[in-house]
């Protein structure tokens, strides 16, 4: 059913079954009351043409040859029942050469022909004869072809009744009429097609734009410049519906934003607090919690903050090495503390790329503690900046199984429910990166462990 | 203690706790206009390094390999 799907299928499917309708209903709304009043005599003449037409096709089957070669007329059971409909029914059937009326023909419509009949060459008429009393009747006069040769054959008189129609209706999808269909069907289906693509074309570079529409520019709206007046109530509520999403979203953006915001405060007094406890093992736990928290807080700001500024802005341009560096150095001593080391890489000329320094400094140093926390007691985090504006943070714990490369970037992602965290890192770190146009995806260190990479636009 | 060692330990002790890059430590302790010998300041702070686990002076001094230099209380 696909093919009914499209626009311009359909209409050709409809224009067919309403243009037959209309053909079969015009000569009976339109010229029926007309010629029952007898105001339209062409309209009359074209209701009694299906009248007549029945009438011919009935002496048609009357038609019988007798073993000499001669034609006859019989009374079959078909014409009597229609002559005691139609008293004032007429008929005649004849040799066109002789002009020759066959045997059981009315009598009155030979005498009326028969004078001319030799010298008629037949292409059919309709004729009305004067002298008869009743003005409504009509007849015709035609050549038919029956098994045993073409004859001429004379109808008169015969009133119409509505079953004529159904007569006609029976008899009208004849292959002749379906061949004179077809051109016409053929020229719709092509005016059908051309209009609708021509005037659908629109659509399809609206379509484009609202394909591209995503979180960070539901502030575009689709333009109805152009598109045909029926589609532009869909367009509209198109419209509509993405400035309700982007108010939302909106609305959204500023209650995570505000809600971390409000979450720093009691998370600073907690972490003044825990340092006044005295329980050494215990406080150091804690204190650890706290610090999760807090940067996990830090990354919402990060992603509040990178959201709101927009990807309209130009990006800044900055030296990776040096950004990287002072991230790296920061988080030493953390390291330090926790029994591992952290080795830092760089070309020795400065590493040009574009982004905002914040939001570098954020990723890289969840991608700093993820590796210090991976890293077994006593090893080495490598972080490596490279001229090609990628930074990598090696560590040689147990790695991340290739079906769960895609994943870890998921929010809410942990390895398992004991996993520390929220599940959060990476995806905060992945939509940063893609909002400065990079990448981050994660590759095995050689020698077993995981390397995190980012890639940023060298400027 | 030479008067770069001194330096060097000013430089450190001010950022006790944390790293201290490399260009930091030379800017501090050979200022701007000099040519530093890449393992100058190497050098240095091996020298700082004996001198001061000779006094038991209980502070270790790290190497940020790429970073820099970081100074603490020995954890022993």
């Amino acid at each position: 059913m696909k093919l009914l799907r499209s626009l311009s299928s359909r209409l050709v499917v409809y224009w067919v079954v309403f243009s037959m309708l209309a053909f079969f209903m015009i000569p009976a709304t339109a010229l029926l009351p007309l010629a029952t009043l007898g105001i339209d005599d062409v309209g009359y003449v074209r209701l009694e043409g299906h009248t007549v037409k029945r009438a011919r096709n009935i002496l048609m089957r009357t038609l019988r040859q007798r073993s000499d070669g001669g034609v006859f007329v019989e009374m079959t059971d078909e014409l009597r029942a229609y002559k005691a409909r139609n008293p004032d029914f007429r008929y005649a059937a004849f040799d066109p050469t002789t002009g020759a009326a066959f045997e059981g023909s009315s009598k009155e419509l030979i005498d009326y022909f028969s004078a001319e009949l030799p010298r008629l060459e037949i292409l059919g008429a309709n004729f009305h004869i004067l002298t008869d009393s009743n003005p409504k009747s009509r007849g015709s006069i035609r050549m038919v072809r029956t098994p045993f040769g073409r004859f001429g054959t004379i109808v008169y008189g015969a009133q119409f009744h509505w079953d004529d129609l159904l007569f006609w209706l029976y008899h009208y999808p004849t292959t002749a009429n379906a061949i004179a269909y077809l051109p016409l069907c053929a020229t719709i289906s092509l005016v059908a097609l051309v209009v609708v693509r021509k005037n659908l074309k629109p659509m399809r570079s609206s379509a484009a734009k609202v394909a591209e529409i995503d979180l960070n520019s539901l502030d575009q709206r689709v333009s109805t410049e152009g598109l045909p007046s029926e589609v532009v109530p869909f367009v509209d509520a198109v419209n509509t519906a993405f400035s309700r999403v982007d108010d939302g979203v909106a609305r959204q953006r500023r209650f995570i934003a505000n809600s971390a915001h409000e979450l720093r405060t009691p998370i600073a007094i907690l972490r003044t607090r825990v340092d006044k406890l005295d329980d050494a093992p215990l406080k150091h736990e804690i204190k650890r919690d706290a610090q999760r928290i807090q940067t996990i807080l830090e990354q919402l700001l990060v992603l509040a903050q990178v959201e709101e500024r927009g990807a309209a802005a130009p990006m800044p341009e900055l030296d990776l090495a040096e950004t990287v560096l002072a991230e790296t150095a920061d988080y030493t001593p953390l390291a330090l503390n926790a029994g591992r080391r952290i080795a830092f890489e760089a070309p020795s000329v400065p590493v040009a790329a574009s982004g905002y320094k914040w939001a570098i400094e954020s990723v890289v140093a969840n991608l700093i503690e993820n590796a210090a926390r991976a890293e077994p007691a006593g090893g080495v985090v490598l972080v490596r900046v490279a001229p090609d504006a990628t930074v990598a943070a090696v560590d040689h714990g147990e790695g991340v199984a290739p079906a769960h490369r895609e994943m870890i970037f998921e929010p809410f992602w942990r390895k398992s429910e004991t996993t520390p965290g929220a599940g959060l890192g990476l995806a905060i770190a992945k939509e940063l990166i893609e909002r400065l146009a990079g990448r981050i995806w994660v590759e095995e260190t050689p020698g077993g462990g995981a390397t995190f990479k980012i890639s940023l636009n060298k400027s | 203690m030479s008067k770069r060692e001194l330096l060097l330990l000013e430089a450190l002790m001010r950022r006790a706790g944390r790293a201290v890059k490399h260009s930091k430590l030379i800017s501090e302790i050979h200022g701007l206009d000099d040519v530093v010998q890449a393992d100058a300041l190497k050098m240095s702070v091996s020298r700082l390094r004996r001198r001061l686990k000779d006094c038991g002076a209980g502070v270790e001094i790290h190497t940020l390999r790429g970073i820099g230099y970081l100074i603490e209380r020995s954890r022993a």
